[in-house]
């Protein structure tokens, strides 16, 4: 704990954690904090396409809708399908490395085979596919990238497994006559903890790209749904005339995934420098 | 040396085939079909449509479909977009070397500005062009490739007017597309050649080569940077899969006419052969560099040479 403590005070890491601080409440408060609502019958044809002002600190949109209420609403779904996916993947593949790393055999073979198979596809493809056997919405999003992003990250936790499976502490519980599923609990998933915490964290960013990649290709929530990937979709036949359409979200998108980067960065140099060259 | 590569070839055929059959099979588990997509909106009789399913072979069984694909794969057949006179082979034959040159464009630009800013970052290490370039460099992994691709037309082709927004026809064409695709793997590349360049300066033969007097350029570039080559080759083949996924977004910013653009449109248009077409296509590239990258691996490193004589 000690070391998380001197983590949070170098001062990008600060930065980071207070921008990240920054998005959950505007996230949680987002129908207190948006100065206009964002639903159909709230637009006002009349507002439309105003330049960034005042009034509109981000400019309105096509429908008249305040585009700073939209960014602001934007927040959950980025939130939402970042730690959510992250949270079914790491899930995943701690399922899947635990497996292949502890019992080994023809289940490792056969798990690593299924883990090329994931890996040969680029993923965004594949998500797009998902996506598509899903329909559209939230959750076939949610769906896609969780069932896409989990493969190298069982590797790695497999290779984490794989050398704590021989450390002494393991092998005397063994001996002890444990029992496979209290080593599994008690000895290697503690010991690999830092491990899956870095992993969640460094997924989280790659999650809201990924999300907003989606729905920049116009798979996702849906035309004038919040989504911040939506929004710079929109926003980007008609750049030249309204900048500020895709400008904000696309800035959000990365303002978020940039303190979310950096913090699993300091979190891995502090808990786990063996991963350094993994990210 | 080739009884390895022909190893690594058998190996792969079972992972291309995993890929085609996945493929096929979500791609038949979503709803709609390339009959739907030719109707449209348009009320279709019963008689109708059965004549358009059997036209497009979708009333035989699924495996019957799937090996008929393969099939017609093996005698270099690739069909042609249902509905449509469009061949598949000929929409490929401009659109792959395009995405093929974009790609390549892309890994040079960001090897070069990787390399370069990973060994000033290292040799002037915690200074202010270090700081700038790993705050640039952690810019580069979290902004969404959509957001350099638009803020690059913005700037360049609107703005200032040096370049155009899209298309594909011309090498000016490929500068802004190519700099949108490179500058997240740039990023990787500054990263991984800055901790390797940080390793290699401390040892021993690097000393040596400091005490014979050499100037430290030569120490820098003749005797440590050669040590880069193979995590940068590394990073570039791990990254393959997102650089795929990042020709899919690029080429959709700038209208650029290429295979990722392609495959999205066939998803979305549930074009099933073209979209078997092009997985096909993607096992085959897939399987290709990873053994060009072993190869390189070989050529770059004495000492997997070595033990793969001694073998």
């Amino acid at each position: 704990m000690a070391r998380l403590g001197r983590v949070a005070k170098q001062p990008l890491v600060a930065m980071s954690l207070a921008v990240l601080a920054g998005i959950v409440v505007v996230a949680v408060f987002a129908s207190w904090l948006a100065p206009q609502g964002i639903s159909a019958h709230e637009a006002d044809l009349t507002n439309r396409w105003q330049h960034p002002s005042w009034g509109h600190p981000f400019g309105t949109d096509g429908r008249g809708v305040d585009v700073l209420s939209r960014v602001i609403y934007g927040a959950r779904i980025s939130l939402l399908i970042g730690l959510s996916a992250s949270a079914v993947t790491v899930v995943i593949a701690l399922a899947v490395g635990l497996a292949a790393g502890y019992w080994g055999g023809w289940v490792d073979m056969l798990l690593m085979r299924i883990i090329d198979v994931v890996l040969a596809f680029p993923s965004l493809l594949l998500a797009i596919i998902l996506a598509a056997v899903f329909r559209q919405g939230l959750l076939s999003v949610f769906l896609a990238l969780a069932l896409v992003n989990w493969a190298e990250a069982a590797r790695l936790v497999r290779a984490v497994v794989l050398s704590l499976k021989e450390r002494e502490f393991v092998q005397g519980a063994l001996a002890l006559g444990a029992k496979h599923l209290r080593v599994i609990f008690r000895h290697i998933l503690p010991n690999a903890a830092s491990t899956v915490i870095i992993l969640f964290t460094m997924r989280i960013g790659g999650m809201i790209l990924a999300e907003a990649s989606l729905n920049f290709l116009g798979l996702g929530a849906g035309p004038g749904s919040a989504s911040w990937g939506e929004m710079v979709n929109e926003g980007r036949d008609s750049l030249d005339l309204y900048w500020w359409l895709s400008l904000f979200p696309a800035s959000a998108i990365a303002l978020t995934v940039l303190s979310l980067n950096l913090l699993g960065d300091a979190l891995r140099d502090a808990l786990d420098p063996r991963l350094r060259l993994q990210g | 040396m080739s009884a390895y590569l022909v190893k690594r070839l058998v190996i792969a055929v079972p992972t291309v085939f995993a890929v085609l059959v996945i493929t096929f099979l979500l791609m038949h588990a979503a709803p709609g079909s390339p009959v739907d997509t030719l109707l449209g909106d348009r009320q279709a009789t019963p008689e109708e449509r059965a004549r358009l399913e059997r036209e497009a072979g979708l009333d035989r069984p699924l495996a019957v479909q799937f090996f008929a694909y393969l099939g017609h794969f093996a005698r270099g057949d690739l069909g042609q977009i249902f509905g449509t006179r469009r061949s598949i082979a000929s929409e490929l034959r401009v659109r792959l070397p395009n995405t093929l040159t974009l790609a390549l464009a892309a890994v040079l630009l960001a090897t070069l500005l990787g390399v370069t800013t990973g060994v000033v970052s290292a040799v002037k290490r915690n200074s202010l062009a270090d700081a700038v370039f790993r705050l640039l460099t952690f810019f580069c992994i979290s902004a969404p490739v959509f957001w350099f691709g638009l803020m690059l037309i913005v700037v360049f082709a609107l703005r200032l007017g040096w370049l155009p927004a899209a298309g594909s026809d011309t090498w000016a064409h490929l500068v802004l597309p190519a700099l949108t695709l490179g500058l997240r793997p740039a990023a990787f590349i500054a990263r991984v050649t800055r901790s390797t360049m940080l390793d290699v300066l401390g040892e021993n033969y690097i000393l040596t080569a400091r005490a014979k007097g050499l100037p430290e350029r030569i120490v820098v570039l003749k005797h440590a940077l050669r040590n880069v080559a193979l995590p940068v080759v590394t990073v570039i083949a791990g990254d393959l899969g997102h650089l795929m996924g990042g020709t899919v977004i690029t080429e959709t910013v700038f209208g650029f006419v290429g295979l990722g653009a392609f495959a999205v449109e066939a998803i979305l248009n549930r074009w099933y052969s073209a979209i078997m077409a092009v997985a096909m296509l993607w096992g085959v590239i897939f399987v290709a560099v990873n053994l060009a990258v072993d190869v390189l691996y070989v050529l770059l490193d004495p000492r997997v040479r070595l033990t793969k004589e001694e073998a």
